[in-house]
């Protein structure tokens, strides 16, 4: 369960601060559920690969819709400034704690059961009234849950009504995901359809594990992984569903040996290692530069930043082969953003 | 007036180039007895396997290429960031799209590889001050003995060869404060710029540093829109030549009067040797610029700077004459009317042609399906100025090309050139009153002569009527032209679009192949699967529906006739009634062997040799050959 310090939410401007926030947060996901996706040896592990695949693609999805609700209250999406990365290990955006007013420290790491437990489980718990008593989150009126964040933005919305909405309809950006999925966004239920399918697609509902097109939310997902079945429905027990379906096997011998936070490690310059890691950091940035075009003004940038997609998988590969010199681990992807061109 | 243009700036830096190798031995191409452990590096003194890097992405890079001096039309120039904020600036690459590639003709072609998709901005690592596209252009005058002592390195790290392009056209956006970037933006008020670049010690040995990286340096200028995009419009000093190589102490190199500045500029960029692999020339002595008088002795106009430390880095090896004046009358007379030439240590080493005849095509690299018609746009001077009713000879010779094959029991490689009908010109054209004429190649099928790949290369060569009549029995002589000068030309086979386009009668021996050649794939998606190719079609159709030029292009070796490709869009568009790509029911395929293989093998096919890929290649060449007719021909004329 993560908590974020309740932000200023009267204005339009302060809702078009909040949607920034929100592209920032579905972004900051996607680095530690990338590498961990990325970790996994070619051709190894193929269900849990399908598994991180899958919800790393709804991670960009949401970050697409949030960028299309934003644009479509006149909004500029900022996606290509150093800040818009966090640091990894660092806290996520938002002052976001696992306790209200504690950081909640992500790290870049390789697949492993803990990651999934510890991390991911905690980045995607759903809020549910039975977890979360309303008398707790009354004594701290500053912090709100990521559901609740999301909610208030809905509110505010319907509150500011539809003369909000004069973004430029050309500003929209659809394809490449399901027309139910990613849709443009002009008037207040169209805005309220895409926030609420960004929570419904992480944290399911309050009464099903799934997401309205019947797949598991994120967090059931990475349960899936931790328990290694497959959640299915089960009349025998009370909660009507189960970790009892088809085996998920994880195997750590499917697992590159990256070493911890690449970024925070310093490779030695010149060495194959240290150039891999800053062509990485190059194509990701080039990829953060696309969008950041593509949800200002050029829609059409979705096909080049879906290209630099493909080349960060090819790229990553040969990274993680990659070992670093000395250190008896391998290379992996840092995440940093730059517009100085690399000397690699 | 090109990149030699007054207004210019200087940069300097490396260069990745990162190819899939496992294509570089045509025989990979056959379905039918390829291995597994074609697509594993080579061992090290062992077998070939996928050559060198069989992995490759086919990406190229500008590697912290940065401005190192800008010049000003009066001739002045800056070197410093305080004297103009250009200087330091990055020339780099796309940082929104992916990289552009590095692309081999053929198999049997490898020696003209085009750059396709690549961007190329001026970048104060913040913003840029203008980015435009690369035009699709292909190396030449690849100079293999430029380095002359290549230490641990091999074959290829010794070679040097240069890219000719335009950019653009370019937005000026906002500009900072620079009196350069002002020039400039005057100087191509439509944008548009020229680009050439040297590359040299490309590295492609793992063993040793910087895998897949070389050196780099280039210029830029404005482009005028009545030159050629891919060489100098002026003034060419020709090495004498052997065996098809230039064996003069200097290279090919192109030069202008610029009559403007009065001055002559002379570019030595793949011209001078190097001491060793990325290192500083060798020192060969005075290397002067100048012309020759009616009697034959040489006019010195000044002696270049080549030793000057850092002078190549900052100059691109582009440099005036005289240095510190402007031409007098009568050098200037002399110039526009006598043959440009260098003297090293004091001898001639390069030089015009007699007359100053010049001939070059702009574009030599073509890729045609059955019907299509290439353009060839030539362009004939006499000493720089342009020369009305030329006559031209072309005809086919495959002397640039290659049997494409490594060492190894693979057998023998299939016969390129055949059959000559599938690529038809006229052997003998006239320039138009701009000195301009028009080869047009005509491709018809040429009905898969070698078998298990598609098409056919054809090379033609061209020449001025004055340089054809000094071949011998239809021998070229040693001096007037060079070899670089011919046009490359992949006709692919007639592919008749099926009326249901299925995987097993019509698409997996393609995918097959490509799966095959580009191991680096099969990381996204495994294209001789079909179960994987339908969870991929969107992404497929996306990539294959893309033009040619855009970086993200499937396949992204430009290996795919039109042909096929619409087929492949078809079956991917327009799917069976279970809403997958149609998988059709298995045929018999017999293996497709070729009409004819080549006569001899590589000498090099007795044992591992030590040398490396576009080396290697280079050996298999032969050489020049005109024929009988065109003799009489030229002769009558």
């Amino acid at each position: 369960m993560l908590y974020i310090r309740k932000p200023r939410l009267d204005t339009l401007d302060d809702l078009r601060t909040c949607l920034q926030k929100a592209i920032e947060l579905e972004h900051a996901t996607i680095p530690p559920y990338l590498t961990a996706l990325y970790s996994i040896r070619e051709g190894a592990l193929p269900e849990i690969a399908a598994l991180l695949r899958g919800i790393v693609v709804q991670e960009m999805l949401h970050m697409c819709l949030a960028a299309n609700v934003l644009n479509a209250i006149g909004g500029h999406p900022v996606l290509n400034a150093p800040a818009f990365l966090p640091q990894y290990p660092g806290p996520l955006p938002m002052g976001i704690g696992n306790e209200p007013g504690r950081s909640f420290i992500v790290h870049l790491r390789r697949l492993s059961l803990e990651l999934i437990e510890d991390t991911f489980m905690v980045i995607e718990e759903p809020e549910t009234p039975l977890d979360f008593p309303v008398a707790a989150l009354a004594a701290l009126p500053e912090y709100r849950t990521v559901g609740q964040f999301y909610a208030s933005l809905k509110d505010k919305i319907e509150e500011l009504g539809p003369r909000i909405f004069t973004g430029r309809r050309d500003r929209q950006v659809t394809g490449w995901f399901a027309r139910d999925e990613l849709f443009a966004v002009t008037d207040v239920a169209s805005a309220k359809r895409a926030l609420d399918l960004i929570v419904a697609q992480g944290e399911g509902s309050r009464t099903s594990p799934l997401s309205p097109e019947g797949q598991p939310a994120h967090y059931y997902r990475f349960a899936e992984i931790l328990h290694g079945r497959r959640l299915v429905r089960d009349a025998s027990v009370p909660e009507g569903y189960s970790y009892s379906g088809e085996p998920i096997p994880f195997d750590a011998a499917g697992v590159l040996p990256m070493g911890d936070d690449p970024g925070a490690q310093a490779y030695p310059t010149d060495s194959e290692a240290w150039r891999l890691a800053e062509r990485f950091d190059a194509t990701y940035s080039s990829l953060l530069n696309a969008l950041h075009l593509t949800f200002n003004g050029e829609p059409g940038m979705l096909n080049p930043a879906m290209g630099l997609m493909f080349s960060l998988r090819v790229q990553v590969a040969q990274l993680m082969a990659t070992p670093v010199p000395g250190a008896g681990f391998n290379a992996g992807p840092r995440f940093r953003y730059t517009r100085v061109p690399s000397d690699a | 007036m090109s990149y030699l243009d007054a207004v210019r700036l200087h940069f300097a830096g490396r260069f990745q180039s990162d190819p899939a190798t496992v294509n570089n031995d045509v025989r990979h191409f056959n379905n039918a007895t390829f291995k597994p452990e074609y697509q594993e590096p080579r061992v090290p003194g062992g077998d070939f396997n996928g050559w060198w890097n069989p992995e490759g992405s086919g990406s190229f890079r500008l590697v912290g290429c940065k401005v190192t001096r800008v010049c000003y039309g009066d001739g002045s120039s800056a070197t410093t960031k305080q004297a103009d904020p250009v200087v330091g600036m990055w020339v780099a690459d796309a940082n929104e799209r992916v990289a552009g590639k590095h692309v081999d003709l053929d198999p049997q072609q490898q020696l003209v590889s085009e750059l396709w998709g690549l961007m190329v901005r001026l970048s104060d690592g913040e913003r840029d001050c203008f980015s435009g596209r690369y035009h699709v252009a292909a190396f030449s005058d690849i100079w293999w003995a430029r380095t002359k002592n290549l230490g641990p390195y091999k074959g290829d790290a010794g070679a040097s060869c240069f890219y000719q392009s335009v950019i653009g056209p370019v937005d000026w956006g906002s500009l900072p404060d620079s009196r350069f970037l002002r020039e400039l933006s005057r100087a191509a008020p439509q944008g548009l710029l020229s680009i050439r670049f040297v590359m040299d010690g490309y590295n492609s040995n793992a063993a040793l540093p910087d895998m897949t990286m070389g050196r780099l340096v280039g210029t830029i200028g404005p482009y005028e829109h009545h030159e050629p995009r891919h060489f100098v419009a002026g003034r060419h000093l020709l090495s004498r030549v052997a065996n098809n190589v230039p064996v003069s102490a200097l290279n090919f190199m192109p030069a202008v009067v610029d009559s403007r500045r009065d001055v002559v500029v002379a570019d030595f960029g793949n011209s001078l040797p190097v001491q060793t692999v990325r290192g500083p020339f060798a020192d060969v002595g005075d290397v002067e610029v100048g012309y020759l008088e009616a009697d034959g002795s040489f006019h010195s106009l000044g002696a270049a700077d080549y030793r000057t430390p850092g002078w190549y880095e900052s100059t691109a090896g582009i440099q005036s004459f005289p240095k510190d004046r402007p031409l007098t009358r009568q050098e200037r007379h002399a110039v526009e009317h006598s043959r440009l030439a260098v003297a090293v240590a004091g001898q001639v080493v390069l030089k015009e042609n007699e007359g100053g005849v010049h001939l070059r095509a702009d574009t030599f690299v073509h890729r045609l399906d059955p019907g299509d018609t290439a353009r060839v746009e030539l362009y004939a001077t006499r000493y720089g100025k342009p020369y009305p009713g030329a006559t031209v000879v072309a005809w086919h010779d495959s002397s640039g090309l290659q049997p494409g094959v490594g060492p190894g029991p693979l057998g023998p490689a299939p016969a390129f050139g055949t059959p000559v009908e599938a690529l038809t010109f006229d052997e003998c054209i006239h320039t138009d009153h701009d000195g301009r004429a028009t080869l047009e190649l005509h491709a018809s099928n040429p009905g898969s002569p070698r078998g298990y790949i598609d098409g056919q290369v054809y090379g033609v060569r061209y020449l001025l009527k004055e340089v054809a009549r000094l071949f011998t029995n239809g021998t070229p002589p040693d001096f007037g032209y060079d070899p670089a000068d011919f046009l490359s030309v992949l006709v692919w086979d007639a592919f008749p679009m099926p009326a249901l386009p299925s995987w097993h009668e019509h698409l997996q021996p393609i995918f097959q192949q490509y799966a095959n050649v580009y191991p680096l794939m099969g990381r996204i998606v495994n294209l001789a699967s079909y179960d994987d190719l339908v969870r991929h079609t969107q992404l497929l159709a996306f990539a294959f529906g893309l033009p040619r030029e855009d970086p993200n292009h499937m396949p992204a070796t430009r290996a795919l006739s039109n042909g096929k490709r619409r087929a492949i869009l078809e079956w991917l568009r327009n799917p069976g009634p279970d809403g997958k790509p149609r998988l059709g029911t298995p045929v018999p395929r017999p293996a497709a062997e070729p009409q004819a293989t080549a006569l001899a093998p590589p000498e090099s096919s007795t044992s591992a040799s030590p040398e490396e890929s576009k080396t290697l290649i280079s050996k298999q060449r032969r050489l020049i050959s005109l024929p009988p007719r065109l003799i009489q021909r030229v002769l009558s004329e």
